[in-house]
């Protein structure tokens, strides 16, 4: 039986690319817990193939280490975090489970936008952080300068901070040591009723879904009885153990411990992260703080570009959500795109993972609409309508008021970037809430902007204007009220489903213009004259035209072009094929996208 | 004799399996045939004569460029039983034939014409192409006229496409051409019929004008879905339900006959479908159209079933008529024939 202060549990939080993954990967090989044969080429803690390609962690990769002290054995249980804003939900869980953090910062880049969002996660969770500066044999290394940052900004002292090379190892057995030295072991009783906190889970084919729990109070083992709080679901528990590459089973999970629990969970909804597991005889009467049911906040349409491949989609999503219980979808039938579904995400990330996997671990080809966010309509009928498609935005008429979800930004950056990181902000609708000077060299805004403008293109813009050099953090805010209005597209007189977008009202006059302009050149030229229009609440605000088309005939056809000529006209057909009828118009498919990208 | 030539005899020779058809039409043309030497084209003449079966008063075509041609190499068509000229005049605006890297002047096209009309032929066929950039539906008349007042039978027009692959194309892509615009092309287009019709030449095909009874026989063969034997390097021939073709390159060509092997690289059987398809496709390009019945009791394939919906549709846009067994484009039809084409495809 392990002594609770041999125990220490603890994360690694960074901003992306400062060196999480590297620290990990020395960490397990200096405590010998990597596997003899496997070659440290890459991270070993990142697995998914995704994960890796995009040098992200999606998922959490708890791991127990044994480290020896003086003589003696420590547990230490490493939890590696997801490093996205999409999943900063799982991150706090994860740091609920520990009782300490390591805050790595790159000593070439100093503090940005997500050192500093997991430093509050870290904060609110009541860790102790070790501050770590990583990179330290990097020619452009600026110790002093990253010092200051974490003494001036995080009120951290000197004497705290330790340097590391994780590439070459330097620092990293001093930094174990302070591990054990600085972090408080964690604290609970064996003898009281289970008290585990879930803080991920996956779905494995076989064996059920495997949850990642860390014991607060009592012991679990084969046979005893579990509830999950939230729900009141009742299991009787297969197995328990650790993670150590793989799953190793033990007798039992105890009180401070990191592990995992199978108990025969067929429903991944029944293993919610942040979701307290206690015992179904004599449960606690009150779960553990910081329960949330997790909202998708991103919407879109997926449809697969054959029609026929929609049955193997379903399929395909059911799949990934059993795996993934943000993940939501329902079955949308678009006028222009067929039968598809609504599918909502976590944030802008967890969109494209998702739509990555499906076309690379399904085969599936789709056409993705452009993300959107939930709108909350007020009618004048006082009913409140949470809209996350365009097309269910009700008519004007009845809309009282309308409110879209705002986040609270953070954007660091050199400070020689600051007028032209206003300027977008201002033009994305964003209200500055302060500006601060980490050093004399570098600032950090904290900006109010909507949900909707940050998921548009914001990343990228801020990207381009700051020439690579700033970083954003987000998290939501609630919602708010803002002038927004439905903006529809007609074509030939018919009101296009997909065409329409929920947009701020100064915007939409402009982006109306746009829009029918893409429009007048994605769509080819008909039989008959087709009006293009964009309107606002049944008031025109853009017009173009289509001509009718006049003249396509083959001009040239003698013996030896007959077999050319049919390839061609197959060809032409084909095209066709491509295009949806809507009304008496054929509108090819990239009009459906393009017009929703802006200029 | 050129080396091309030889080949060209020794594929006729070889040729056997044909010899019941009977030959109607001849046409000698792709490049120029009027750069050949007389005595190529006399033993070219006397191979074909000697090896095919041909039907009195043939229609026998040569196509010739302007500039190409002389009194005595005209004298020899017309012994060798030539009895259609089909040239190359393109246009009469000497900007016109410079973007179109035509080496001829407007002046030897004309020539042409009189010298072929004063050598004894009377079915005189030329080619003129619109679309041409800054042309003008007042340069297009100017050309059509002159031609008009020659005693020309047969015109060909076609509108100039820019395909890929072409130097023009690649100019067009990079900015270097600014192309008609279709307002003026189609202005051009409706000037043409107004001219032509003045003058008695009406269409029979998409791109072709005649006076009556100088219809191009040995084209309406392939229209109207007619057997036919092609000979030479990129030559195709549909034979019995069957398209074959010819190596294109000249050199394989050559030596593939001198290897006593077939020149053939491509054979295509034809399914009753795709025949019956290709009447209809290849006949709408005819003013007259095509019959239903005609297709049916070619090929067992009764189109009207297969293609209700689509012949109701073109109907009803104004592309097609239909009285219940003709089918044939409408005027507007004639200029959009790929949206009738492609639903028969």
């Amino acid at each position: 039986m392990i002594k609770l202060d041999l125990i220490r549990n603890f994360s690694i939080i960074a901003h992306i690319d400062h060196g999480k993954s590297t620290l990990a990967d020395r960490f397990l090989e200096k405590t010998n817990s990597m596997p003899k044969r496997r070659k440290i080429e890459e991270q070993v803690l990142d697995q998914m193939d995704l994960e890796r390609e995009r040098g992200i962690t999606i998922k959490s990769h708890p791991i127990r280490m044994y480290y020896t002290l003086g003589e003696i054995e420590y547990e230490l249980h490493l939890i590696d975090t997801p490093g996205h804003v999409d999943f900063s939900y799982e991150v706090s869980r994860s740091l609920a489970a520990c009782e300490g953090a390591i805050l790595v910062v790159d000593a070439t880049q100093g503090i940005e936008a997500q050192t500093l969002a997991n430093y509050n996660l870290a904060l609110e969770n009541n860790l102790t952080l070790i501050p770590v500066i990583n990179k330290i044999d990097l020619p452009g290394a600026e110790i002093d300068r990253v010092k200051r940052q974490l003494i001036d900004s995080l009120g951290f002292s000197e004497e705290e901070i330790i340097l590391v090379s994780a590439k070459e190892g330097t620092g990293v057995d001093n930094l174990l040591k302070s591990i054990v030295d600085r972090i408080p072991h964690p604290k609970g009783d064996p003898d009281r009723s289970l008290e585990a906190l879930i803080f991920d889970a996956y779905f494995d084919p076989f064996r059920g879904v495997v949850v990642y729990t860390r014991i607060f109070n009592g012991t679990v083992k084969k046979g005893t009885k579990i509830m999950m709080m939230s729900n009141g679901a009742n299991y009787e528990v297969l197995e328990v153990g650790y993670f150590a590459f793989g799953l190793h089973p033990t007798e039992s999970l105890d009180t401070g411990e990191v592990g995992y629990i199978i108990a025969n969970i067929k429903d991944i909804k029944d293993a919610r992260v942040g979701d307290t597991i206690t015992n179904t005889e004599l449960p606690v009467k009150i779960p553990l703080p910081g329960f949330k049911k997790i909202k998708p906040m991103v919407f879109c349409g997926l449809f697969p570009q054959e029609s026929n491949q929609y049955e193997e989609l379903r399929d395909a999503l059911g799949k990934l959500q059993l795996n993934d219980p943000a993940l939501v979808f329902e079955p949308e039938n678009s006028e222009a795109l067929g039968p598809g579904f609504r599918c909502g995400f976590l944030g802008t990330l967890h969109m494209e993972i998702v739509e990555e996997r499906l076309e690379r671990e399904y085969n599936l080809t789709l056409v993705a609409t452009a993300p959107n966010v939930v709108y909350r309509v007020y009618t004048k009928g006082g009913d409140v309508l949470e809209i996350n498609n365009p097309s269910q935005f009700p008519h004007y008429s009845e809309v009282e008021r309308v409110e879209e979800p705002y986040v609270k930004a953070s954007i660091i950056s050199p400070s020689e970037y600051i007028g032209p990181i206003m300027e977008l902000c201002r033009i994305k609708r964003g209200i500055l809430l302060e500006m601060n000077y980490i050093d004399p060299m570098k600032v950090i805004f904290s900006y109010e902007i909507p949900l909707s403008e940050v998921i548009f293109d914001f990343f990228d813009k801020l990207k381009s204007v700051t020439r690579g050099y700033a970083s954003l953090d987000y998290e939501p805010i609630g919602f708010k009220e803002s002038d927004l209005v439905k903006l529809e597209v007609l074509v030939k007189g018919d009101t296009i489903d997909a065409l329409s977008i929920i947009i701020h009202r100064d915007e939409a006059e402009k982006r109306g213009r746009e829009i029918v302009r893409n429009l007048r050149k994605l769509i080819p030229r008909q039989l008959f004259e087709i009006p293009l229009q964009a309107s606002i609440n049944g008031k025109v605000i853009a017009r173009e035209n289509i001509p009718p088309l006049k003249k396509n005939v083959l001009q040239k056809c003698y013996g030896g072009d007959v077999t050319r000529k049919k390839k061609l006209l197959e060809k032409q057909k084909e095209g066709k094929k491509r295009l949806k009828q809507i009304g008496q118009v054929e509108v090819p498919q990239e009009a459906f996208l393009a017009i929703l990208k802006s200029e | 004799m050129h080396r091309y030539i030889e080949a060209l005899v020794e594929e006729i020779r070889g040729i056997t399996f044909y010899n019941s058809y009977s030959v109607r039409t001849i046409y000698i043309g792709g490049g120029t045939p009027s750069i050949l030497q007389e005595e190529d084209i006399d033993i070219l003449f006397d191979t074909i004569y000697k090896s095919f079966k041909v039907i009195s008063n043939p229609e026998i075509t040569i196509e010739v460029n302007p500039g190409t041609i002389n009194e005595k190499k005209l004298r020899l068509y017309r012994e060798l039983g030539i009895n259609r000229i089909s040239i190359g005049v393109q246009s009469l605006q000497p900007e016109e034939l410079k973007f179109l890297g035509r080496i001829h002047t407007s002046e030897e096209a004309i020539n042409s014409i009189e010298l072929a009309e004063k050598m004894g032929f009377d079915n005189i066929s030329i080619d003129l192409i619109y679309g041409i950039p800054n042309q003008t539906v007042d340069s297009w008349k100017a050309t059509l006229k002159q031609v008009l007042d020659t005693s020309i039978k047969h015109i060909s027009i076609y509108g100039l496409i820019y395909e890929p692959g072409t130097p023009l194309y690649k100019a067009l892509n990079r900015g270097k051409i600014t192309p008609l615009s279709e307002d003026v092309e189609l202005d051009i287009f409706d000037t043409s019929q107004i001219l032509l019709t003045e003058n008695g030449f009406l269409w029979y095909e998409i791109s072709n004008y005649s006076i009556e009874g100088f219809e191009c026989k040995h084209n309406l063969t392939y229209w109207e879905g007619g057997d036919y034997l092609g000979i030479g390097a990129s030559s195709h021939s549909l034979i019995e339900d069957e398209r074959y073709s010819n190596t294109p390159n000249i050199g394989a060509y050559i030596n593939l006959i001198k290897m006593k092997q077939s020149p053939r690289v491509w054979v295509q059987k034809l399914l009753p479908i795709d025949r019956a398809k290709e009447l209809v496709i290849l006949g709408l390009r005819l003013r007259k159209g095509v019959l239903l019945s005609d297709v049916y009791k070619k090929t067992g394939i009764d189109i009207l079933k297969l293609y209700y919906n689509s012949i109701e549709k073109l109907k009803d846009n104004g592309l097609l008529n239909f009285d219940g067994d003709r089918i044939s484009l409408t005027e507007r039809g004639r200029l959009l024939g790929n949206l009738v084409f492609e639903e028969f495809i």
